[in-house]
């Protein structure tokens, strides 16, 4: 044993008498926080979380299915993380925020500004910027208080909801928060945020109600609020939201239903696309306005078919594909109208510029709204339809042939 | 050296001052037997005194070849003749091949205690040393320690020369020789290094017999006193010298360059030098068939690190890195830890040492009594535990999957640094979490890279790095691709480069 040696294991003695200082904490020591809300009422801030009770959720505890699985509180004042500090007023743990999956925003609390939440994200260790957030009509803590059914946790069955709608349906995006700091930072800071709302009469906010097969109300997803900057600014419908998801390149999988040919808008036929690719790209002319060229590439499979048409040939097949592209063309157009009308750049066009061409955007930049106010769209969709289903003509086509 | 003995007795010519010396020797100790001769018809002689002690020696040998033609020849005249020298005793009447003479008292003393016959006769002052050594041995049968389902079922046993026997028998090879040392003052006991001329690198066997014959100790009773006392650094959890039962394992281990050291009195054999990934490796990945032999030897090395870390992983991640748990998994250990008084790092403690008390129970415990740890065994670790609210179910789990994995490493030695090393992992697990791991896994990794083995470095293929090596280290390459012999330096190639099997062409089927 040479005297160094000595000194070293007299250091780790030393050290491992330390336990329970550091930051040990055991786990019946946390409250986890499976969501949280913020809203604002012109002077305080008030959060409110949801905290599990993880007996009444494992099948091991013995009163699983007596409690409800979650709990609900607030706490205000004018700072965030102080706010967070008061919990400790009436929680008998700590809040453990590092599995918080959503951040509900109160619609006065977006219309001020959630400048503030979004530097407590960035500062704190403990607090994850992959935050799913949503925005809500009222007070936030009401959506909280819902319970839903299928899953224990409300707070993760509302961003499994968000993230099934992203990946299956690509109708709203799910949102996080990084992505909301980068959205607001950037040349165009806006942000498209998927709103919550309980669709429904009244609350369901107690266990007794999972007993029924129905229910009266629900946690749905809504609009699409949109942000500048960190301010709420106004709202898009779902449509206009699935045409900037079309134009901005972030449809992952969803289904289109079109008409039999591309004028028709009585929709009887179906592609569910499995891949799709948006290019955007600026083009500048000396004397006209400036033009956005959007090229999407789609390919998908024929689910439903009640047109006339017979997928099995050739020349019907590009019909198709033509009637679909026009389909996605009419939806990215009502999109993009209501974004000039609303003077948001909620394709980054802004950006695209700047990052592609640095001399021109310092020139475009001066008037940029202006600019942003005349801008017309050039869509180009080719969509390719890669199967047609197990069967050809369209069963009801197959019917009339028996009539005939 | 016998230490009543300082001066070599020099015999007399008188057969009773003989005798009685002999029997003063061994203080009279009841297991001697001593039996007098009346020899041939001369009245001058006393005849012949014979010792042996009881128990080592094999009756039918001495009653056959000993004593029947002694008392014969007392009939038969002519064996008597009055120049009759002691030699033409030796070559004619006494028919062992064994036999020698000896005028050293020393020598006698400790041939009588070999099991060896001891004749004196009357006017001559040397002794008749005829080898009648011969015990009760164990019959060679399965070893107990190292078991294999696929391979040979014969272990070592007890006897010495079973065991030199049982390795001759796998490698009939003049190449094999056998080097014999006697150690411990009192119980005097054989010791023989064996190894492989030509393959073995001298200087290891040279080495080895330095550190042996340095050994001045009273006793040796098992194979581990020398393993204390020859192996390269003592303060560590680690071996730096393997042990075997099974003879097949030993004889593998010659044939790369190794050395065996046998103990008399022992079934286990020492092996050196020996690298760390050795003690993982079992006789039986190279019985069967290369892919799944590799199989299982990684499942064998995951399992090593299992049951040294996992439960410190548990307590850090439960303790300090919540964070790392999917959002269900945390909730419902959240849920098991509900109403559990100690914190987490308490637990796995009480548990793990339940667990080992329950261990040692299991192999201390006579066997009438032995299905008693099962039942109690479930009690302590289970179901009513959990019930009870002394521990979460989850912390139960976490160690039985320890304590199996503990089960598969193949070396109990390399096991047991396992469990050790273990509880000090948990403790700074407890105190600095993962960082606390880290910091302690490269401890352990700078400990095990200063070792060595009989002067091997011991993470050999890994630091320092031997490309031919690795290829039968994690993973076993097929027999017709490992060409070369690991720890030899003179002798390095096994067999022809690339000797692949490959059906015969057509034209002779």
């Amino acid at each position: 044993m040479s005297p160094t040696l000595k000194r070293c294991l007299l250091l780790l003695t030393t050290c491992l008498l330390l336990t329970g200082c550091w930051d040990r904490k055991e786990l019946n020591q946390l409250a986890i926080t499976s969501a949280t809300a913020i809203d604002w009422d012109g002077k305080v801030w008030t959060v409110s979380y949801q905290v599990v009770i993880p007996q009444s959720i494992t099948n091991t505890g013995g009163n699983s299915g007596q409690q409800a699985p979650v709990m609900v509180f607030s706490t205000s004042g004018g700072t965030i993380r102080g706010t967070v500090q008061k919990s400790s007023l009436e929680m008998p743990r700590s809040l453990f925020f590092a599995h918080n999956r959503i951040v509900i925003i109160g619609e006065k609390a977006a219309e001020h500004g959630i400048s503030q939440l979004l530097d407590v994200y960035l500062r704190n260790p403990d607090s994850r910027e992959t935050v799913n957030l949503l925005v809500t009509g009222g007070e936030g803590r009401k959506i909280l208080e819902q319970i839903i059914p299928l899953e224990k946790v409300p707070g993760s069955a509302i961003q499994n909801m968000i993230r099934n709608e992203d990946n299956n349906g690509s109708n709203n995006k799910q949102v996080k928060l990084y992505q909301l700091m980068m959205g607001s930072s950037s040349d165009a800071p806006y942000t498209l945020i998927p709103e919550i709302i309980i669709s429904g009469e009244g609350d369901n906010n107690t266990i007794a109600s999972l007993k029924n097969t129905s229910f009266p109300n629900k946690l749905k997803l809504g609009r699409t609020a949109i942000f500048k900057k960190d301010k709420l600014v106004g709202w898009f419908t779902k449509d206009e939201e699935y045409g900037n998801n079309w134009i901005t390149n972030q449809i992952k999988k969803t289904t289109l239903y079109f008409g039999c040919s591309k004028e028709s808008t009585e929709y009887r036929m179906a592609i569910r696309f499995d891949h799709a690719k948006t290019k955007l790209k600026p083009i500048f002319s000396d004397h006209g306005p400036l033009m956005m060229q959007v090229h999407v590439k789609a390919i998908g499979n024929i689910v439903e078919n009640a047109c006339p048409t017979d997928p099995t040939q050739p020349k019907d097949i590009q019909a198709i594909e033509q009637a679909a592209g026009a389909e996605i063309i009419r939806i990215m157009g009502n999109s993009f109208q209501a974004a000039i009308k609303k003077k948001v750049d909620i394709f980054h066009l802004a950006d695209l510029i700047h990052k592609h061409d640095p001399t021109r955007w310092r020139q475009l930049k001066p008037d940029w709204d202006q600019q942003f106010a005349n801008l017309q769209m050039d869509p180009q969709v080719d969509v390719k339809i890669a199967r047609i289903g197990m069967s050809g003509k369209a069963y009801r086509e197959i019917i009339k042939g028996g009539e005939e | 050296m016998n230490p009543s003995l300082q001066v070599p007795f020099p015999l007399s010519t008188n057969l009773q001052d003989n005798v009685k010396w002999l029997k003063q020797q061994l203080g009279e100790s009841s297991d001697m037997n001593y039996r007098q001769f009346e020899l041939g018809v001369y009245p001058d002689t006393n005849g012949v005194a014979m010792f042996y002690i009881e128990g080592i020696v094999k009756y039918d040998i001495i009653n056959e070849h000993i004593t029947k033609p002694l008392l014969s020849s007392q009939e038969n005249e002519s064996y008597w003749r009055q120049d009759i020298c002691f030699h033409d005793l030796l070559c004619q009447a006494i028919t062992i091949s064994d036999l020698s003479l000896s005028f050293d008292g020393d020598t006698i003393v400790s041939a009588l205690l070999e099991g060896k016959t001891i004749l004196f006769a009357d006017g001559y002052n040397e002794a008749l040393i005829a080898g009648t050594a011969g015990w009760e041995k164990r019959a060679v049968d399965e070893p107990q320690t190292q078991t294999v389902v696929r391979g040979p079922k014969e272990g070592f046993t007890e006897d010495l020369r079973t065991n030199t026997a049982l390795i001759r028998r796998k490698i009939r090879s003049p190449q094999l020789r056998f080097l014999s040392l006697h150690i411990g003052r009192v119980t005097q006991t054989e010791v023989v290094i064996a190894y492989l001329v030509g393959i073995t690198d001298p200087k290891v066997v040279e080495e080895a017999r330095q550190r042996l014959a340095r050994i001045d100790t009273d006793s040796v009773l098992e194979s581990g006193y020398l393993e204390e006392y020859i192996e390269d650094v003592t303060y560590s959890p680690f071996p730096t010298i393997m042990n075997t039962e099974r003879p097949d394992s030993a004889a593998a281990g010659l044939l790369e360059g190794q050395i065996a050291i046998l103990v008399d009195g022992t079934p286990f054999v020492l092996q050196a030098p020996v690298t760390f990934f050795r003690f993982l490796q079992s006789s039986e990945d190279y019985y069967q068939r290369f892919d799944i032999a590799t199989f299982i030897r990684i499942i064998r090395y995951i399992s090593f690190f299992v049951s040294m870390l996992l439960p410190a992983l548990y307590i850090a991640i439960t303790t300090f890195h919540q964070e790392m748990l999917p959002t269900t998994l945390l909730i419902s250990l959240a849920a098991q830890r509900e109403g559990v008084p100690l914190p987490a790092l308490a637990e796995a403690f009480l548990m793990e040492i339940t667990f080992e008390v329950l261990r040692e129970a299991g192999v201390r415990m006579p066997r009438v009594i032995g299905s008693a740890i099962s039942i109690v065994g479930a009690l302590v670790l289970g179901q009513a535990s959990v019930q009870a609210g002394l521990v979460s179910a989850a912390m139960v789990i976490i160690v039985s999957f320890t304590a199996i994995s503990n089960f598969v490493t193949p070396a109990l030695n390399m096991a047991v640094a396992a469990r050790l090393i273990r509880f000090g992992l948990m403790l700074l697990a407890g105190t600095f979490g993962l960082f606390g791991i880290l910091t302690g896994c490269m401890a352990i990794l700078i400990h095990l890279a200063s070792l060595r083995s009989f002067g091997v470095p011991y993470l050999t293929p890994i630091a320092p790095l031997v490309m031919t090596r690795l290829l039968d280290t994690f993973i076993r390459v097929p027999r017709w691709l490992a060409m070369v012999r690991p720890l030899s330096k003179t002798n390095r190639t096994r067999q022809k480069p690339y000797d692949k099997p490959s059906p015969p062409p057509k034209n002779r089927l």
